[in-house]
């Protein structure tokens, strides 16, 4: 039985490696290289449904932290003139605007001309960004000293041009005064728009439709600080909510085709690759990248095969002049010049979901048992690893949060006369996580704060004392875990460590007999709980596309502060 | 045993045979297949080639490159519009030397400037080669000098020592009965095209006219006066006039669009080369500029860099068959004198006779009563002159016949306008 399981674990494993070498079929560009895009937009909400009801104060929320996250440096921002937005805003309240074809058709009519005016202004410094190498080495360059720039880069960049609109459709909250909570409940989206400009006129055409959630929670009468000023529970629950949002959608954008960043490999060597982009792309240390690779059928079509994924180790300041980023292997190898490199957004938060086993020992403080009992615990465990390389330039440098839960014998452990039945064991814990990678594998250094808690329950045997009782402890220690992970796909890794918990004994248990509180104060020889020792756990860790709600910012609300 | 011994000598024998024709690639490029750039200079083409690279992975892309290299140079070789092999002569004698030609370490000698980016990179053969494509600058130049040091092409030298580069006149095309030195003075743009044409030919060493003023054409008038009968078109007779061995004409057109508030434009110039002699269209092409936010004269001259480099190759194409045949002159004898009926046919007979003494090959064109138009090639090592052609035919004539004599209207470089008056 327990062979099949693992025969299973294992076949899981294996099609999620073989997943890598899906291939699509589909003819495009082998050299495709990222062109900037112009994004302008509207610094209004489309309300649908329950929506409607949003509050002015709420809108300007939603539409500023939309806009920190969508406003990403791969885009050039064309900043439309307040009376043309004003404009724009009257002929929509006019038409009373409820669905995309009325929104379209104002934005034809007001907007359009006003981005195409921006963008016009700007396009020939922008055109320059799309003159090819040999172009640069052309007669003409060389000669008349021309920059190069043809009417087709210029109408590639009159038609880079999108307009973005945020929309809401779904408000839920819930307010209870019974539970002190507040709970935002966000359902909404993006509409992109692409200007297209052509021999037939110039128009907005949709490009498409990106929905996303996001969820917040706090208690409602708790005051919280959010970037410097001071807002209340059910503020900072609907911020919250706001964020994920505004997070989730951010990667629904960068998936993108038009928006996805791709460059062909410029340069590559043992277990590192590098690309033309860098700080004036966006590009952050550890953003992933999938390598591919273009085949040519018999029929002369082209395929692209991925071949694996690179993470990105060192950005380049590619500002003023053009400049390398380097990345590391994570999965594949042997790449070569001229491959492609397409970006594989993801937020910065792996999600863990481990298997441990935790040591636990217990002393004797009276003479019910031997000296010394040692047992384990097993549990489950949930980890969010936050990922700091944004913020420190350090490659996979984690800031962790984990909950556990699970159980635990210790065999031949008598409390006052009782067997000491299968207690209930929960751990909360934080602390900073380093991962060192080596391809596919990755050796992870874990250092954290944990707290421990561990609790029994029974019926008395006694004929007189045979009511409930619920014996209980906890404590404070560290955790040190060393790891180590096989990337099974480019979100999924599979791991197994070892784990070393140091944590003060305890001899400060709470009794409860019959639902009320014993005082123990006066009795020395309780047994002493000790969560120290080796333990062992093995985990899939996975990183996430998007998530509904935050999990520290949730914490946060939970605890008021 | 005899028999086994022969079989084996035999199976050994077929082996080779069928193993030929992959020796026979040897250092050629396996795939060949290139495309015109732009002519970057009188000297150098860029030219857009791919190139396969089998064997260990690590080699692959080296060897896809130096055989899309190999396919670059191949191009200028043999493929294209106007490849720098024309006749199969060249052809044949190159196949003497092709492998040790297409050698890598030969081949890098003519690509002046590659591109690092790849324009495409594909997987072929189910993963086993690799696929590339590049841009490359190839230095025509060095190539063709190579090659006529190597025997393969003729040395434009040898042309030179015995007749001289063709010499081109360059004019604007203008319609039947228009005048080209008009237009080029009221159209900025011809002006500047001519110049680029010239500045083009001067590079290359070729002796450039053009006539820009009005006034260039006044010492010609007599000349053009009795030209008059060639016909209408002006460009053909101020190229008899002048006598130029060739004579280039162009058309200019700009094509403006707007994109956003900025004016693109994309020239297409059409430029034809004809024999001076007979206005025989000798090669055309129309070249185009890309479309552009630049100034007239920029989109003009890289339009010009476009078509001109064919062209001229078909004229120097031309120029190498005609050498064959010696040097070209147009004769036109005006019977002038007062002769009668039989005088006139036995003035006629003893042209003819004297112009088949001396010419290796003539045509006669037109031929009235009053009027004798040939076409004649004489050797160059007779006659480097005009002069000298006039004198023997002037000899030959006066002991040919008795009573008339021939007498000079007009001389050029190629042009002999002769009278036959009475002695």
């Amino acid at each position: 039985m327990r062979t099949t399981g693992c025969v299973s674990i294992f076949l899981i494993a294996f099609a999620l490696v073989l997943n890598l070498g899906t291939t699509s079929a589909f003819a495009q560009d082998t050299q495709e290289k990222y062109q900037r895009k112009s994004i302008s937009y509207v610094d209004a909400v489309l309300k649908l449904g329950n929506a409607s009801d949003l509050m002015p104060k709420q809108e300007r929320t939603l539409l500023e932290v939309i806009r920190r996250e969508i406003e990403m440096p791969r885009f050039d921002y064309n900043a439309l003139p307040s009376e043309i937005v004003d404009a724009f805003k009257r002929d929509a309240l006019r038409r009373g605007v409820q669905d995309i074809d009325a929104l379209t058709e104002a934005m034809n009519e007001v907007l359009v001309p006003e981005i195409l005016r921006i963008v016009d202004i700007a396009k020939e410094m922008r055109a320059q960004d799309l003159v090819s190498e040999a172009a640069q080495h052309s007669f003409v360059v060389e000669k008349a000293k021309e920059t190069g720039i043809t009417a087709e880069d210029l109408e590639a960049i009159m038609n880079s041009a999108y307009i973005y609109l945020p929309v809401l459709t779904q408000v839920k909250v819930h307010d209870s005064k019974a539970t002190n909570t507040v709970n935002y409940d966000l359902r909404g989206g993006i509409i992109w728009f692409a200007v297209r400009t052509d021999e037939a006129g110039t128009r907005v055409e949709l490009l498409i439709k990106d929905e996303a959630v996001g969820k917040g929670a706090a208690r409602r009468d708790a005051k919280f600080k959010y970037k410097g000023r001071r807002v209340n529970g059910p503020e900072y629950a609907f911020i919250t909510a706001a964020e994920v949002l505004a997070q989730n959608l951010k990667i629904a954008a960068q998936k993108i085709p038009d928006f996805q960043l791709t460059n062909p490999l410029a340069d590559t060597g043992p277990g590192w690759v590098e690309f033309p982009m860098g700080k004036r792309e966006g590009l952050g240390v550890d953003d992933k990248f999938i390598i591919a690779e273009f085949y040519e059928e018999g029929d002369g079509s082209l395929k692209r095969q991925e071949l694996g994924m690179v993470r990105v180790a060192r950005v380049a300041d590619n500002v003023e002049k053009k400049a390398n980023s380097r990345a590391r292997t994570v999965i594949g190898g042997g790449y070569e010049r001229g491959m492609l490199a397409l970006e594989h957004p993801r937020l910065p938060i792996d999600l863990s979901f481990r298997f441990g086993v935790l040591p636990v020992s217990v002393k004797d403080g009276y003479g019910w048992f031997d000296d010394e009992i040692t047992s384990n615990f097993y549990t489950g465990q949930l980890w969010f690893n936050y990922n700091l390389a944004q913020t420190t330039n350090i490659s996979q440098f984690f800031a962790s949060v984990y909950g556990e839960l699970g159980s635990g014998t210790l065999k031949g452990w008598e409390m006052w006369g009782e067997n000491v039945p299968a207690g209930l064991y929960w751990g909360v814990g934080g602390g900073l996580v380093k991962k060192f990678y080596v391809n596919r594998l990755h050796i992870g250094l874990e250092a954290l704060i944990s707290f421990a808690d561990y609790s029994f329950s029974g019926t008395g045997t006694d004929p007189i004392f045979n009511k409930d009782w619920n014996w209980e402890t906890s404590s404070l220690g560290f955790t040190f875990n060393g790891d180590i992970e096989l990337a099974l796909s480019y979100d999924w890794n599979l791991g197994a460590g070892v784990s070393y918990r140091l944590f003060a004994p305890t001899k400060d248990w709470t009794y409860h007999y019959d639902n009320e509180k014993i005082d123990l104060s006066g009795i020395t020889d309780l047994p002493e709980l000790d969560f120290s020792g080796l333990g062992y756990q093995i985990y899939l860790t996975w990183s996430l596309p998007s998530l509904g709600y935050d999990p520290v910012k949730m914490a946060r609300g939970a605890i008021g502060h | 045993m005899r028999f086994a011994l022969k079989t084996i000598l035999l199976l050994i024998l077929a082996s080779f045979l069928t193993a030929a024709p992959l020796f026979a690639q040897g250092n050629l490029p396996k795939l060949k297949q290139a495309s015109f750039v732009e002519s970057y200079s009188p000297a150098e083409w860029m030219v857009k080639a791919a190139g396969v690279g089998g064997g260990k992975k690590k080699y692959r892309e080296k060897n896809a490159i130096e055989d899309a290299r190999k396919s670059a140079v191949y191009f200028c070789l043999y493929l294209g519009t106007d490849p720098l092999f024309n006749t199969a002569e060249e052809k044949s004698r190159f196949a003497f030397i092709e492998q040790d030609f297409f050698d890598i370490n030969n081949v890098n000698k003519y690509v002046s400037w590659e591109s690092a980016e790849f324009t495409l990179r594909v997987k072929i053969s189910g993963g086993k080669e690799l696929k590339i494509e590049k841009v490359f600058r190839i230095n025509v130049g060095i190539l063709k000098e190579d090659l006529i040091n190597q025997g393969v092409l003729m040395a434009t030298a040898d042309l030179v020592a015995e007749i001289g580069l063709p010499q081109i006149l360059v004019l604007p095309e203008v319609p039947k009965g228009g005048n080209p030195l008009e237009a080029m003075q009221n159209r900025s743009e011809l002006k500047h095209a001519s110049r680029s044409i010239e500045s083009y030919l001067t590079a290359q060493k070729y002796e450039v006219i053009v006539p820009e003023q009005q006034d260039f054409l006044n010492n010609y008038t007599e000349t053009m006066h009795l030209v008059e009968g060639t016909g209408e078109d002006m460009s053909y007779k101020i190229a008899l006039a002048i006598g130029s061995d060739v004579y280039i004409t162009y058309s200019v057109y700009i094509e403006r669009r707007m994109v956003g508030s900025t004016e693109n434009k994309k020239a297409s110039v059409s430029v034809r080369a004809y024999e001076t002699t007979t206005a025989r269209l000798l090669g055309t092409e129309t070249g185009y500029s890309y479309e552009r936010p630049s100034p007239d004269e920029v989109v003009v001259e890289e339009a010009i860099h476009d078509a001109i480099d064919k062209v001229l190759s078909r004229v120097n194409a031309y120029w190498k068959e005609d050498l064959q045949r010696g040097v070209q002159y147009k004769i036109i004898f005006s019977i002038t004198g007062m002769f009668d009926e039989d005088e006139v046919e036995d003035i006629q007979f003893a042209l003819s006779d004297v112009i088949d003494a001396f010419a290796t090959r003539s045509k006669e064109n037109i031929v009235t009563d009053q009027t004798m138009d040939y076409q004649v090639w004489v050797k160059p090592s007779e006659y480097d002159k005009a002069r000298d052609l006039y004198r023997d035919i002037k000899d030959d004539f006066a002991a040919e016949i008795s009573g008339a004599k021939v007498r000079r209207q007009q001389i050029n470089r190629k042009l002999l306008l002769l009278e036959v008056v009475n002695d």
